[in-house]
């Protein structure tokens, strides 16, 4: 069983119905076993009901009007100050009930001893446990598992598709950029680095020239020039 | 656990990426040496050049490891008008288009060791002007042309094999 150190920081979570499965079950588990915890859990669930159910009183179409020009009053400097006289919403609610006392040894003796009270649970028939976690005890074969489940929040739901979207969104212009890339990237780039031939890199076996215009120049320079066949327009021929 | 579902929207994301990165690293990267032919095949690149006298000096960026020498003509400034890359068999050749109707043809005669043994010839509208056989260093570019052309500048070609 897991130590109320370990459960207490997930308890929030849980209440609010946001830990994984496996977690949640490391929770429940727990939960079976501890009065306190369970308490803490019921209070949050509570405060939270309380807070779900709370409604603002009516207000009369009538005083609408009224209202309205207290307003106006007030924001043309016309109007007395006024306090406010609406009572804080937290003022408003309901008491929440009080938490339990922390348990004396004694008692968290003779509850870790009862079976767990589960009277406020409901049966989750959906639950599947895997066959060994090492956090959790073997549940009773005779009572088969139950657990509070908390009324699921939609709220990271709402923004997982904005996720989703950009990281499908980031991989779809990347292929398109790997893909592409042949005909984005200039054709000087698929050229291999220009090394020129040096005299001693070049055999010349044999000049052919049909043109009567140019002379053919055969550069090979010092040893470490570049050895090149060049072409030169004969001007006095062209004159 | 909003967290750790961010996280885990996050991780997909990067995967996501990674596996997209992965996929465009797989085609060779341009720029990439061709694969090592076999011994009687060879890559041979043609890069066509036009050389003009210009007010602003300008050069390709793929012909700046050699815009000194090129400088040393009459020219200022070098375009990159053509590259083109064929893989050849002994016996093979290839022909590369270039301004106003000249070509340059190459044919491979022999390979032998590092060397391989060319026949370029220049040809403009169909009739062949010059026909050189020679033997060349395998990746060296050798230097070739100065055919003068009638809109301006002059014609030159690098050629290598590897």
């Amino acid at each position: 069983m897991a130590h109320c150190e370990e459960i207490r920081p997930l308890l929030g979570a849980y209440a609010d119905g946001e830990l994984d499965p496996i977690e949640s079950d490391a929770v429940v588990t727990h939960l079976q076993q501890c009065g306190r915890c369970r308490q803490v859990v019921r209070d949050q669930q509570q405060a939270q009901h309380v807070f779900d159910s709370y409604q603002p009183p009516p207000v009369a179409a009538s005083e609408w009007a009224s209202i309205g020009r207290r307003l106006r009053a007030e924001l043309e400097g016309k109007g007395e100050p006024r306090v406010l006289k609406t009572r804080s919403r937290s003022e408003a609610l309901e008491p929440t009930p009080v938490s339990t006392p922390a348990l004396r040894p004694d008692e968290v003796r003779s509850a870790r001893a009862a079976p767990a009270d589960r009277s406020e649970f409901r049966r989750d028939p959906d639950l599947k446990r895997p066959p060994s976690r090492p956090w959790a005890a073997a549940p009773p074969a005779a009572a088969p598992l139950a657990i509070l489940r908390p009324k699921p929040t939609r709220r990271h739901a709402r923004n997982a598709w904005v996720a989703h979207a950009f990281g499908a969104a980031a991989a779809v212009f990347v292929v398109f950029l790997g893909l592409a890339s042949p005909w984005l990237t200039p054709d000087d780039e698929t050229i291999a680095p220009i090394v020129l031939a040096k005299p001693q890199d070049v055999i010349i076996m044999d000049i052919q020239t049909m043109d009567p215009d140019y002379n053919v120049v055969l550069y090979a320079g010092d040893a470490d020039d570049v050895a090149a066949l060049w072409v030169i327009l004969n001007r006095r021929d062209q004159g | 656990m909003a967290e750790g579902r961010r996280v885990n929207a996050v991780a997909r994301t990067v995967l996501m990426a990674a596996a997209a990165v992965a996929l465009a690293a797989a085609r060779p990267a341009p720029g990439a040496a061709p694969p090592a032919p076999t011994p009687d095949v060879v890559s041979v690149t043609i890069l066509g050049i036009h050389a003009t006298t210009q007010p602003q000096p300008h050069i390709s960026p793929a012909l700046r490891p050699i815009a000194d020498e090129l400088r040393r003509s009459k020219y200022n400034s070098f375009d990159l008008v053509a590259s083109d890359v064929r893989t050849l068999a002994v016996g093979g050749s290839m022909e590369t288009a270039l301004l106003e109707g000249y070509s340059l043809r190459v044919v491979v005669e022999k390979v032998t060791g590092d060397t391989v043994q060319l026949v370029l010839s220049w040809s403009r509208q169909g009739q062949v002007r010059q026909q050189v056989r020679m033997a060349l260093r395998k990746g060296k570019y050798f230097l070739t042309g100065g055919w003068e052309l009638q809109e301006n500048g002059a014609l030159l070609a690098a050629i290598a094999a590897r």
